[in-house]
């Protein structure tokens, strides 16, 4: 099987650019937090001596001018698909990697573009160029990764037919294994993919168990992980600017009202069944709002969707004030009816046994849950009525 | 032969609820309720809109003899509350 991986560098960094052109050239720092610590997730190149993953304190004490901004992940996200949508025209097949990388399936495309040379030219032309793409071609996932590594932006590698002599001089630390077994591999001198795959398999398997099988195979360029091209969805997006910035609950909800409306109008989500609403938002001076809405069981029933929402509202914090608003209807399933049991009793009574049992493990002891029992009903006096007995369900 | 599990008896799981609470009343010369103390706080009577007599258990050792007030406080709110014949104690009880 032929793929090719996709592989976009500093992706956060070259979407701010495209988004705020001023920057470029200059020493820009993207940063992400961690509870209460800050760290940098990407940085320009004019950032000198900022690497990813430094803390934002240490990176200002190397890099004093630089400009810092929040990590804005919903629109990388965003950018990234759109990217891969983009793609998606070429092939259909397109398993998604971490931000930035992607596997494309490219099995028989070269006849309809007239060539490989071709059709490399239009994968790479799918991207913006200010993006500068990476393409590496392979028979598998992991040479394919290897390859885009070592290739120049807006260029592609191809890995020529002998995998291990092509992937002998790269670093042990291009391989999917844990920090520490990295480290451990260094500490046998292991630190190209050739000095591993000159071992034998047994050796490194004595010592790595599975894990370093798959680390051997890999480093001889044997990948036979298949590629998962990611499913489909069919997603409906309305969309609403406000007049001025809004901050209050009530505005915000009045728009979602409005837009819910509008989207379970749409001839796509007639007469099915919902099973999430994302909303997103940009906000002034802030990163992106995004909030995902999952319902519990699908809902065909514009009242009882904006219902969730508005009961979760509550305890949601707005950033700031919300320039627009966007709403987006996934999951669409054609379910015409909801199946239910037809020994709902039983059921009911299994569900709670089995919370019971759940609520007893947690509190070690039997759960203070009783049930109002009659006893003599016709009682003149009152408290011989009625007790309560533990609940046994 | 089968033996004693020496388990609690599931009996003891019955918890009795509307029990009688213990409630300080003012009377009337009359003998009726004139005021009550509920929760350290004190509510007129406005009205006592019934009054009935409960005699039961008068075969065990400790019979029931109750005479019960419907009433209505300044406030509007209704409460029932009865006098305990044997002891001469007050108590408020939902009906």
């Amino acid at each position: 099987m032929k793929i090719a991986c996709l592989l976009i560098t500093h992706l956060a960094m070259k979407s701010e650019f495209t988004r705020f052109p001023e920057l470029q050239n200059r020493p820009v720092i993207i940063t992400q937090s961690h509870g209460s610590r800050q760290t940098v997730l990407d940085r320009s190149q004019e950032a000198n001596g900022v690497t990813e993953g430094m803390s934002v304190q240490e990176a200002l004490s190397c890099c004093k001018s630089a400009t810092l901004l929040e990590a804005d992940h919903p629109y990388y996200e965003e950018t990234f698909n759109s990217m891969l949508d983009s793609v998606g025209q070429r092939s259909p097949e397109i398993e998604r990697g971490p931000l930035g990388c992607a596997y494309i399936g490219i099995d028989g495309l070269e006849m309809m573009y007239g060539g490989e040379a071709r059709l490399i030219t239009s994968l790479i032309h799918a991207i913006p160029n200010n993006f500068t793409p990476r393409l590496g071609l392979a028979s598998g996932k992991f040479p394919a990764y290897i390859a885009a590594i070592s290739t120049k932006g807006g260029q592609a590698t191809k890995v020529p037919n002998d995998i291990a002599a092509f992937l002998k001089r790269f670093s042990i630390d291009l391989l999917p294994l844990s920090w520490n077994d990295k480290v451990r591999l260094h500490n046998f001198s292991i630190h190209t993919l050739g000095d591993l795959s000159n071992l034998s398999l047994g050796a490194v398997q004595a010592q790595f168990g599975s894990l370093g099988k798959i680390a051997w195979e890999l480093s001889r360029g044997i990948d036979t992980s298949p590629l998962i091209p990611k499913p489909k969805e069919e997603s409906i997006k309305e969309a609403l600017t406000f007049p001025s910035p809004v901050i209050t609950q009530e505005a915000i909800l009045a728009a979602v009202e409005i837009l819910i409306t509008r989207a379970f109008l749409r001839p796509e989500v007639r007469g099915k069944n919902i099973r999430g609403i994302t909303l997103k938002s940009n906000v002034i001076r802030h990163p992106t709002w995004q909030k995902q809405f999952t319902f519990k069981d699908p809902t065909p029933n514009v009242k009882k969707a904006y219902k969730i929402i508005k009961n979760s509202f509550d305890n949601i914090k707005i950033p700031g004030p919300l320039e627009d608003i966007t709403l987006s209807i996934s999951g669409l399933s054609g379910e015409s009816g909801i199946q239910t049991s037809l020994f709902t009793d039983i059921r009911k009574r299994a569900q709670l046994r089995e919370m019971m049992n759940l609520l007893e493990s947690q509190l070690g002891h039997k759960p203070p849950i009783y049930q109002v029992k009659d006893i003599e009903p016709w009682s003149r006096t009152p408290e011989r009525r009625q007790v309560l007995t533990t609940f046994e369900p | 032969m089968v033996q004693n599990s020496r388990k609690t008896s599931s009996f003891n799981y019955l918890r009795a609820i509307n029990t009688p609470i213990p409630i300080v009343v003012k009377e009337s010369p009359k003998k009726l309720p004139k005021s009550l103390v509920i929760n350290g706080y004190i509510k007129h009577i406005a009205l006592i809109s019934d009054i009935w007599e409960i005699n039961d258990e008068w075969w065990r050792s400790k019979p029931i003899s109750r005479l019960y007030y419907q009433t209505i406080t300044q406030e509007g709110r209704q409460i029932t509350i009865f006098n305990d014949l044997i002891d001469n104690q007050w108590y408020q009880q939902n009906i």
